[in-house]
């Protein structure tokens, strides 16, 4: 089954950024990553996006049907993506 | 009973790591749950005090610790999950090799898996601090932030203050430098207590101001944090800051809610353990920053990994 679209906004040095995309990466689930760090107006999609400035930020699924979850959070990646994590 | 492993190992970071490492070379079988691969090390920013390695990273010395456990997987299943309690099986089943039994210990994690295993090392390791002051639980992601190393770059052109004058707050503010537009340091303490080497990066940095004798008293803000106020605790005048950014970094709580009814904890949450990671509890072991432990280094909370590791092959082949 192909999974819905997954963009992950995220800065450099953030651990729980790196262990949401290793988390993605081993479970073959492909993603767009955007670097809010060094691109500002990003950074305030995300927080729009978001209501808050914590990274990271994945949003998964189209226009029409769109979760955002905030931090490494297994369960809700695992929800969102209809698979077992 | 091949449900039970030898050990289960409750944390993710150096200390739980190491503890796999050694384990799994003694031929013990592990499983080891945490909730973030590499655990609070991820949080560390710039490393340049762990030997060997020059300079690295939190992130990449993480990730390396992670793939030399991955070398032994046949000995060691990793679990991403939240331990909820940890108790110990009764009756005693008779089964054990030694055909003299013991008790088995059982942890549970949140989504009510359980393992079971003849012996457990706790190096579920600590969090952050809080100020526990008006806002702070408001604004927590819309200004205020426990993480400089995650956060740090969202605060670019914005003036920040940083809360405690420790290490982590000296790298926090080392981190800012190159980021934001102002920085106001507040300690409560008389004093800085961070590393010499560190407070040297930025005390006579003109956009670094650094206030002592200073007690936080509240956050405001609209929709994102807009400022702070502090008290002077020798005036006791108060002073507002007009902020955007609040970095707190005032120490560390140990994890350990999910064991608090099952081992004594000294005043401050920590696991009392010996230099060789035993604990009051016969086979439960405890390493790294959630024990009593002085230094909370990486190099000790793996050394630390390491002799509770050793402590509980010993304990397993004398069962």
């Amino acid at each position: 089954m192909p999974f819905p679209p997954v963009t992950i906004y995220t800065t450099k040095s953030c651990g729980y950024c790196k262990a949401t995309k290793a988390l993605l990466t081993d479970n073959k689930v492909p993603f767009h990553e955007i670097d809010v760090g060094t691109d500002r107006g990003k950074a305030r999609e995300m927080i729009e996006l978001s209501g808050q400035m914590g990274v990271p930020v994945i949003v998964i699924g189209d226009k029409n049907n769109t979760e955002t979850i905030v931090g490494f959070n297994k369960e809700a990646l695992a929800s969102a993506l209809h698979i077992t994590l | 009973m091949s449900d039970v492993t030898d050990i289960v190992i409750v944390g993710y970071g150096p200390a739980g790591m190491t503890a796999a490492l050694y384990a799994a070379r003694k031929q013990l079988t592990v499983t080891l749950i945490g909730e973030l691969p590499g655990g609070e090390v991820r949080n560390s920013g710039d490393i340049e005090n762990w030997i060997g390695d020059r300079k690295t990273d939190g992130n990449t010395l993480a990730d390396k610790m992670i793939e030399h456990v991955k070398d032994h997987s046949d000995m060691v299943t990793t679990i991403l999950g939240k331990v909820a309690s940890i108790t110990k099986e009764s009756p005693t089943p008779p089964s054990l090799p030694s055909g003299r039994g013991g008790a088995l210990f059982v942890t549970t994690t949140e989504d009510g898996k359980e393992f079971r295993s003849k012996a457990v090392i706790y190096t579920a390791g600590r969090h952050p601090r809080m100020l526990n002051i008006p806002g702070e639980k408001e604004f927590k992601n819309l200004g205020v932030t426990y993480c400089a190393t995650c956060d740090a770059p969202l605060f670019e052109g914005k003036d920040v203050v940083v809360i405690g004058g420790g290490n982590s707050g000296a790298e926090a503010v080392i981190m800012l430098q190159k980021i934001a537009k102002r920085i106001y340091v507040l300690q409560d303490k008389d004093q800085l207590i961070a590393d010499p080497v560190l407070i040297a990066n930025f005390d006579k940095d003109p956009k670094v101001t650094i206030t002592t004798n200073a007690q936080t008293l509240n956050i405001t803000g609209d929709t994102f944090v807009t400022g702070l106020t502090y008290k002077d605790k020798t005036t006791n005048i108060e002073h507002k800051l007009d902020v955007q950014g609040i970095f707190v970094t005032i120490g560390a709580i140990p994890n350990t809610a999910p064991i608090q009814d099952f081992i004594e904890l000294d005043p401050l949450r920590a696991i009392p353990a010996d230099r060789y990671g035993i604990t009051s509890i016969p086979g439960f072991f405890a390493a790294g920053d959630v024990t009593t432990i002085r230094d909370a280094q990486i190099v000790v909370a793996a050394g630390q990994g390491c002799s509770a590791a050793l402590s509980a092959g010993d304990y397993i082949s004398r069962l």
